[in-house]
């Protein structure tokens, strides 16, 4: 039987055994088995399916592959070594005696039960976009943006210039579809007029997913409320059993707005704790000014109807992985939310939702019509670029060129009938 | 008309959010919507006679605050503090009471500042 993570500390603070280093990593190891070795079973499991949908999806599309998140993209390569992350500092704290074992064992199974929840919905989350994302390329879409063919579930910076971008468009060659994955963010400000008007993106509420028919490129509108354009549709998702069974604190609409000027001293009164927590300075002046603030509880059924009241989108989809009972499910659907229950990991089960989205694709203004190549065509191709060294033709110009001269030979193969 | 529509959002709260409905829609909607409809209404008591400021209860307040500052900006949302300050100085008569409660809440400086000076001007707890 393996040593319990206090036994283990008990060594480590005796000076026995191993290596510090390696005591202090089994530690960690054991501490994350016993508190969180149950979830993380389930997370590789479901780690497999998002895999697996991405290949899927990858495949159908085209694409080279998925983009994530830095912090999720940790969790899904090792889960086990992501949490054992989580527990740098508190290791260090406990054996350094700045935490006992008891605020240890609080502290770090906050951290890596919040960390495997975090992770466990982005895991939920990620499998339904990729999925969706499948059934729309089977049905001929195609990543038009970005055009590094690369599906990006990650928004990381791209925010900075003050809109609020897609992860992708998909476009069957005649209508677009445009996905934002937790959409609105914060977009960049430089002073406090800038600030006061991008502050609703900081406090607005944020689905999982958006979708607007067309090619949208920008969903920010400062200045209204909601602070960004009206979605066509809205995808939700639960990935807990009992997902309805619980309440989380809506700070955004009581929070007062900040000034560039307050902003500024929070964050370097933020930098001022981390400091004075390593140099062991008393904190009570900074922590009073930075006193945790609560918000208005709600419980999930209701934030999910509040998501529909607030940006009024043509569709509204919740898309359970588990059962949801009879009372919640007829509240939801009463109100207009379409609810996908139990749907585990069943790619086909969200093949209704996908076609909702096909439904509100749009057609584009600028439109980017396209064929997909036959294999036979692509080596033709192949073989007509080699051929044209030395001229300055791009490919779709080539193809282009090749119609021309097909069209003709239609042409004249018909005008004798004719005469 | 500020203070009347001050002392409406702190004594008849729904009468108010009636009045401003428009404005707070398009300032707040979220807010609008966890005021006006009954189905999403939170735990807290937004919405209810002095917003369970004497339950201490200081996500509500801030909710009455917001809205006090969309009625009159910073001004609207002292006459909040103040509104509920001077309904606790007549209920408590007790300053180190109010004090605390003060801090519990987040009560305005200027205004808690007032309060003592004004009310509590003869009180020799303050300080104590």
């Amino acid at each position: 039987m393996q040593e319990d993570w206090l036994s283990l500390y008990e060594k480590l603070r005796a000076g026995k055994g191993a290596d510090a280093t390696d005591l202090l990593e089994k530690l960690k190891e054991r501490f994350v088995a016993q508190v969180v070795g149950y979830d993380l079973e389930k997370m590789r499991a479901w780690i497999l399916e998002l895999e697996a949908a991405v290949e899927a999806a990858c495949k159908a599309l085209g694409a080279r592959r998925v983009v994530y998140p830095k912090e999720f993209n940790s969790f899904i390569e090792e889960p086990e070594a992501h949490l054992r992350k989580k527990l740098f500092i508190y290791a260090h704290d406990l054996v350094r005696g700045r935490l006992s074992p008891e605020e240890f064992r609080e502290k770090a199974s906050a951290a890596v039960k919040t960390s495997i929840l975090t992770n466990g919905r982005s895991l939920y989350q990620s499998w339904v976009y990729v999925v969706l994302v499948y059934h729309l390329a089977k049905n001929g879409y195609r990543l038009i943006y970005p055009d590094d063919l690369y599906l990006h579930l990650e928004r990381t910076g791209r925010q900075r210039t003050g809109g609020i971008p897609p992860n992708a468009v998909l476009s069957d060659g005649v209508k677009a579809l445009s996905l934002f994955i937790e959409a609105p963010r914060p977009v960049g400000w430089e002073d406090s007029k800038d600030l006061s008007r991008a502050w609703k993106l900081y406090t607005a509420l944020r689905p999982d997913i958006l979708a607007y028919g067309g090619r949208v490129l920008n969903i920010v509108t400062l200045g209204d409320e909601p602070p960004v354009l009206r979605p066509d549709v809205i995808i939700e998702c639960k990935e807990l059993d009992d997902w309805y069974k619980r309440a989380r604190e809506l700070r955004g609409p009581i929070a007062a707005p900040l000034s560039a000027e307050e902003w500024r001293e929070r964050w370097i009164s933020g930098l001022y704790i981390g400091l004075a927590d390593v140099l062991n300075v008393k904190l009570s002046d900074v922590i009073s000014k930075l006193k945790e603030r609560k918000g208005l509880r709600l419980r999930d059924p209701q934030i999910v109807l509040l998501y529909k009241r607030f940006y009024e989108p043509k569709r509204m989809f919740l898309v359970s992985r588990a059962a949801v009972p009879a009372d919640v499910k007829r509240m939801l659907e009463d109100e207009g939310v379409e609810l996908v229950e139990s749907v585990g990991f069943s790619k086909e089960d969200l093949a209704p939702v996908a076609e909702a989205l096909e439904e509100v694709s749009a057609t584009e203004v600028s439109r980017a019509d396209f064929v997909e190549l036959t294999p036979r065509a692509k080596e033709l191709l192949k073989i007509a670029i080699e051929r044209m060294a030395g001229r300055e033709l791009a490919p779709p110009q080539l193809v282009e060129q090749a119609l021309e001269e097909y069209v003709l030979r239609l042409r004249s193969a018909k005008q004798p009938e004719q005469d | 008309m500020i203070d009347y529509l001050v002392d409406l959002l702190v004594d008849a709260p729904m009468e108010a959010v009636e009045l401003l409905k428009e404005g707070l829609l398009k300032h707040n909607k979220i807010l609008a919507l966890l005021l006006m409809d009954g189905k999403l209404r939170p735990s807290e008591p937004i919405g209810q006679h002095d917003w369970g400021a004497w339950r201490g209860c200081l996500p509500s307040i801030e909710a009455a605050r917001r809205v006090g500052e969309m009625i009159a900006g910073r001004a609207g949302r002292l006459l909040v503090d103040l509104h509920l300050s001077l309904d606790y100085a007549w209920k408590r008569r007790s300053a180190d009471a109010y004090l605390q409660w003060a801090a519990e809440l987040d009560i305005d400086r200027e205004v808690v500042d007032f309060v003592l000076r004004t009310i509590f001007k003869d009180s020799d707890e303050v300080g104590k």
